[in-house]
């Protein structure tokens, strides 16, 4: 039991191991299902991303170029103008300057100055240094001659390179700190075969600037400007902005992928990079790229990736809160269903478990929510029912065994108490009983008993019926037979007495059959009665024989009845043996009975004592009927006579009687030629006997008698002392001290010593109230 | 049958302070007492059963001789049983009371 809980306490429920089974499910399928459309959703944003900013970048793309455009034709109008004048004719190059200069002027918001410059040997600069507008609009400016004036800008060392259209790398004004980026083209005067100079427009990038700073606050991506050299034109970082290139910021981050975007872009390429890292966001980033190909710059939009993927993240977090909530009522539901099922269960079995221990007080509740409990529960009380019903009809006949078997108890204790095993040790005859009461207790008996000291009645009877009614009717009829037969003076008296006695006792028409023998066991004379009862066998020496008596009618049915009984006599060793029905009725499983002829045949073997005889038939009739029941009870009685040689003297128990005694038995002994010398030890002995008894076997007012019996068989005398005194056994008593001195002898105890000194053998017994000493001597000079 | 209760004859034959009791028929309870009553033992140095024509001794017989032995004792005279028969001497012997019997 202990190990169950254990075990039991080991398992989860059922409801548990569902329910986590249940959401794992649901938590993979929904992980996927979240990895999936997190993936196409990046897929989607990101490239939404990236049409915004190239949409973005192409804008800024195309106004970088149209203002480069815009600035090479003013520059290209200057240098035309300037290519067909002559040498020194200022005149003319000051009209076209002034032109050109006009033209500059009116968008001077984006160029901060043109110059015209004049190689050596001239070596002018004209230009917008000083420069003062009339009331019509000219623009005055004066051609300055400042030696190498050019060279104080970034851009002159680059002018060996310059054979065309030339645009400086961007650099910050020194005046205004402005970013700026100055267009140049080498020109030649008429008939001028080396570049004379180069006119110079700057343009302000500020303006450009401002409007891609104001981009990047206000959208999320970041524009960055670089120049064909990937020098950050902008960028919001100022110690980066003209002062680095991309692949300085590359190298210093390291981030190689930067490099490799900075080459695309200046390659003249469009298209995406994902950076690790971006001082732009200060993180992962995602940068777009679009070439300005008219002056091999590029333009970045960096992206944050967090920023662009923020929107995903959040629908992602917005997502897990109702999942984890989802999740959770799914459990709950999930668990609330299982354990509802699973809890019918549980109190089923524990019911079922209150079966098994026989408690069926509590039947299964027939409201299972779930089909299969249901029909387990209907299953179950089915069971329940049968089991009940069951049990109780186990119960009543097991009940009804035990009422049978107590009540067969019963009537067979009350059968077996009556009877008696206890033979009369008697010298005049042996016998024996056997008794086995059927299953069901068939009112069979048997008794003996002496009528008086020479008459012993010897019976055995069937009462009709079976059971404790049986038991005890037998026990009534078995206490008023010896009643009758011992008060009555003949015995045909004793069951007439019976007969009505049991007759007017019989409401249950109950009735009785018996045989009864009485034998005086001196003279071996019987005389018997049989009322209704089974034939007996009567062996007298050639074998046994039945014996059909008049067979009067059985006691208790008829009143008034006069029985009438038969004599036989019994010699030495002849033999009586009485039964009743279940012995001759015993069936074999043909239901054919044993039969008086097999009972005779089986007798007709002697055995040495009537016990050993009843054994055998016994044995024969359970070899007859084998593995059949007996129906009956078998009862047997065999008696043995043996008769006695001797004769019999009754005196009264007084020491005047002496001498009679002593010659009775002198007498006998003379007639039965016993040697004077036995008989003299024979005489001796039986005076201290006679003696003894005369002196104190009966109180003074008593008038006791003394029975002798003598016996003279196999060689040996006997005289048997019999009395109706006190209860006295002189073998008991202690031997006299022979030895010493016989004047101090007590005298006490010597008679009954000179008995066991002269006597050959000596016994004593107490039966039927007497005390039974006998004496022999052997024959034979000592 | 002997129906009447036997009776012990005792014949006496004195001599100086010797008394020769000559008994017949046997000594039980009945005839004990009167043999007893019988002898006169006044003045005797011996006294002699003659035991010829005893048929039997009880025990009865046995105490008496025992009586007789201690009260001659008492007077310093003997006792003597003789001609006493190999049963009635077996008797005797059984019970321890052979020195009562005559040497032989």
């Amino acid at each position: 039991m202990m190990n169950n809980l254990k075990l039991l306490s080991n398992k989860q429920s059922l409801a548990f191991k569902l329910s986590i089974g249940i959401l794992i499910c649901v938590l993979v399928v929904f992980l996927g299902l979240g990895v999936f459309l997190s993936k196409s959703a990046r897929h989607i944003v990101s490239s939404n991303a990236e049409e915004m900013g190239k949409k973005s970048v192409q804008a800024y793309v195309s106004d970088i170029t149209h203002l480069a455009l815009d600035t090479e034709q003013l520059v290209l109008n200057t240098k035309n103008m300037l290519s067909q004048l002559e040498d020194n004719d200022v005149e003319s190059m000051e009209l076209a300057l002034n032109s050109a200069v006009k033209t500059i002027y009116r968008s001077a918001l984006t160029y901060t100055e043109a110059w015209v410059y004049v190689f050596p040997p001239e070596d002018v600069s004209y230009g917008t240094l000083y420069r003062s507008v009339d009331l019509n609009g000219n623009v005055s400016f004066k051609a300055q001659k400042i030696e190498n004036f050019y060279k104080i800008f970034p851009w002159f060392k680059e002018v060996p390179k310059i054979e065309e259209i030339y645009w400086s790398e961007p650099y910050e004004d020194m005046l205004t700190k402005k970013p700026v980026v100055t267009c140049l083209v080498p020109f030649l005067f008429q008939n001028s075969s080396d570049f004379d100079g180069l006119v110079a427009l700057t343009v302000d990038l500020s303006k450009m600037k401002e409007s891609m700073d104001s981009f990047s606050s206000s959208e999320k991506g970041k524009l960055l400007l670089i120049s064909k050299n990937g020098l950050y034109i902008t960028h919001p970082d100022p110690e980066i902005a003209l002062k680095m290139t991309i692949f300085d910021l590359a190298k210093r981050n390291k981030v190689p992928e930067l490099t490799q975007s900075g080459q695309e872009v200046l390659s003249g390429k469009t298209g995406m990079t994902r950076l690790s890292y971006s001082s732009v966001v200060k993180g992962p980033a995602v940068a777009f790229y679009a070439p300005i190909k008219h002056l091999s710059w590029g333009l970045r939009l960096v992206y944050s990736e967090n920023e662009i993927f923020n929107p995903i993240r959040r629908v992602q977090y917005m997502t897990i809160l109702p999942l984890i909530i989802g999740m959770l009522v799914l459990f709950l539901i999930v668990y609330h269903i299982c354990h509802e099922s699973t809890k019918q269960l549980l109190s089923l079995s524990k019911i079922a478990a209150n079966y098994g221990k026989g408690d069926f007080s509590k039947s299964f509740e027939e409201k299972a929510s779930a089909r299969e409990v249901f029909v387990l529960s209907k299953a179950m009380n089915d069971m329940r029912e049968n089991l009940l019903n069951y049990i109780q009809k186990e119960k009543e006949a097991v009940i009804e065994k035990q009422k049978n078997e107590s009540e067969l108890n019963i009537a067979r204790s009350i059968q077996s108490s009556a009877l008696s095993t206890s033979y009369p040790k008697h010298h005049a005859f042996k016998m024996s009983t056997k008794m086995v009461s059927a299953k069901r207790v068939g009112g069979d008996f048997y008794d003996f008993f002496f009528i008086d000291r020479n008459h012993f009645a010897i019976m055995v009877a069937d009462v009709s019926g079976k059971g404790i009614p049986a038991a005890l009717y037998m026990m009534k009829a078995q206490a008023l037979i010896k009643n009758a037969v011992k008060s009555s003076k003949t015995l045909s008296e004793a069951f007439y007495t019976i007969n009505n006695d049991l007759y007017e006792s019989n409401d249950s028409c109950m009735f009785v059959s018996a045989f009864m023998a009485v034998v005086d066991v001196l003279s071996g004379e019987v005389e018997y009665i049989n009322a209704g009862h089974t034939h007996p066998l009567f062996d007298d020496g050639n074998g046994y024989e039945f014996i059909r008596p008049e067979k009067n009618v059985v006691l208790g049915v008829k009143k008034n009845v006069r029985f009438i009984t038969q004599k036989l006599t019994m010699k030495r060793n002849d033999r009586l043996f009485l039964y009743t029905d279940g012995v001759t009725e015993a069936e074999n499983k043909n239901s054919d009975f044993y039969g008086e002829e097999r009972l005779k045949k089986v007798l007709s073997q002697k055995f040495v004592s009537p016990e050993k005889t009843l054994d055998h038939v016994l044995k024969n009739i359970r070899k007859y009927a084998g593995d059949t029941a007996q129906s009956d009870d078998i009862t047997m009685l065999e008696f043995c006579y043996q008769g006695t040689n001797g004769r019999q003297l009754t005196v009264d128990a007084k020491l005047d009687k002496l001498s009679e005694v002593l010659s009775f038995l002198r007498d006998d002994m003379c007639e039965n030629n016993i040697l004077p010398s036995v008989q003299f030890r024979m005489i001796e002995a039986a005076e201290e006997v006679f003696v003894n008894i005369a002196q104190y076997a009966y109180a003074d007012f008593e008038n006791g008698k003394v029975d002798i019996l003598t016996d003279f068989r196999e060689n040996t005398y006997m005289a048997a002392f019999i009395d109706g005194g006190r209860k006295y056994n002189p073998l008991a008593i202690k031997d006299p001290k022979v030895k010493a001195d016989f004047r101090d002898r007590q005298i006490g105890g010597l008679g009954i010593f000179l008995v066991k000194k002269l006597a050959d053998l000596v016994e004593y017994e107490y039966d039927n109230n007497h005390n039974i000493l006998k004496i022999s001597v052997i024959n034979k000079e000592k | 049958m002997e129906k009447e209760t036997k009776k012990i004859e005792i014949k006496q034959e004195k001599n100086g302070n010797k008394l020769v009791c000559k008994l017949k028929g046997w000594l039980d309870p009945n005839t004990s007492p009167e043999l007893l009553a019988a002898v006169d033992l006044k003045g005797l140095k011996e006294l002699v059963f003659d035991m010829k024509d005893v048929e039997y001794v009880f025990s009865a017989g046995l105490r008496a001789f025992l009586q007789f032995q201690k009260m001659m004792d008492a007077q310093n005279g003997t006792v003597k049983l003789i001609n006493v028969s190999d049963s009635i001497r077996s008797i005797f012997e059984y019970t321890g009371f052979e020195s009562l019997l005559e040497s032989k």
